[in-house]
């Protein structure tokens, strides 16, 4: 609207003077031709900060969709691991975590409560190279405060998934 | 006029990000699959039928829902997973009545019926 308003002025202010070169020297005429240098400043920085907040926003808008499609992680291949906690699946949703252990991991997944691996605040269900779900692997390292898994992250269907290459506590 | 504008594009890029984390009560029934997690990530998209989804329950591999191109896992009132019931409707299409949900980046459905 801004930018609107200035071309109006600027084109009113052209019309008003008529452009006649012969009418240039005259005081008052330098005064429109300031006005006019003003107007013109004032619009190319109008102009300027436009493009500039378009840009600005387009990448916010870039990085929410992106984040949006990938619960905030990269799907790229890690170097160095992912650090997190195995934790079960329902307690991720209740926020209520349950401490695990070899046996109740194994006594969960047998009873199709399924664990997976919680880290920066994503839940992940792990599998192994050969395409399965690594439950196993998991329930090792289920008792330890920290753990790293190195593999590469994606999201298939709305899942997060790391495929693991190694797991450790 | 440039901050209003950039105040309006801020605000529904939030909102927008926002709804997708949001928990959502989308409907009251869904239908689809019983689907093998494994299969589904490797893309084979191969459909089980109930010996399968048995065979894979006692081997702990993961099974879930999937409806229009989406996962589910599904879990009872009680609030614990309902593998048991993805195994025994599992080779055809049924619909599962409750309450589907997003949150925390899963998709998951509250059931309280299957048809």
């Amino acid at each position: 609207m801004k930018k609107i308003l200035l071309v109006l002025l600027l084109s009113g202010l052209l019309y008003a003077c008529g452009g006649k070169e012969e009418d240039k020297d005259t005081p008052a005429e330098e005064a429109v031709q300031e006005q006019l240098d003003s107007a013109e400043e004032a619009v190319e920085e109008a102009v300027d900060a436009t493009e500039e907040a378009t840009e600005e926003v387009a990448e916010k808008v870039e990085k929410a969709v992106e984040k949006a499609k990938t619960g905030g992680e990269t799907t790229k291949p890690t170097s160095g691991g992912w650090t997190g906690k195995v934790v079960k699946m329902t307690d991720f949703l209740s926020g209520n975590y349950e401490t695990l252990s070899v046996a109740r991991v194994k006594e969960l997944v047998m009873a199709g409560q399924y664990v997976g691996f919680l880290s920066n605040g994503t839940f992940y269900m792990v599998y192994n190279a050969a395409g399965n779900y690594d439950w196993k692997g998991l329930a090792k390292v289920a008792d330890k405060e920290t753990v790293t898994i190195e593999g590469k992250v994606s999201k298939v269907n709305g899942v997060s998934i790391i495929t693991a290459t190694n797991i450790a506590g | 006029m440039k901050k209003l504008f950039i105040a309006i594009l801020i605000s529904v890029s939030v909102i927008g990000l926002a709804v997708t984390q949001m928990d959502i009560n989308a409907q009251s029934g869904i239908s689809g699959t019983t689907v093998s997690l494994s299969s589904e990530f490797i893309n084979s998209n191969v459909s089980i039928d109930k010996d399968r989804a048995l065979e894979l329950f006692k081997a702990g591999q993961a099974l879930a829902f999937k409806s229009n191109g989406k996962i589910y896992f599904v879990m009872n009132a009680a609030g614990n997973l309902d593998t048991k019931n993805l195994v025994k409707n599992a080779g055809g299409d049924y619909t599962i009545g409750g309450s589907v949900k997003s949150a925390k980046g899963f998709n998951y459905i509250i059931a309280n019926s299957y048809n």
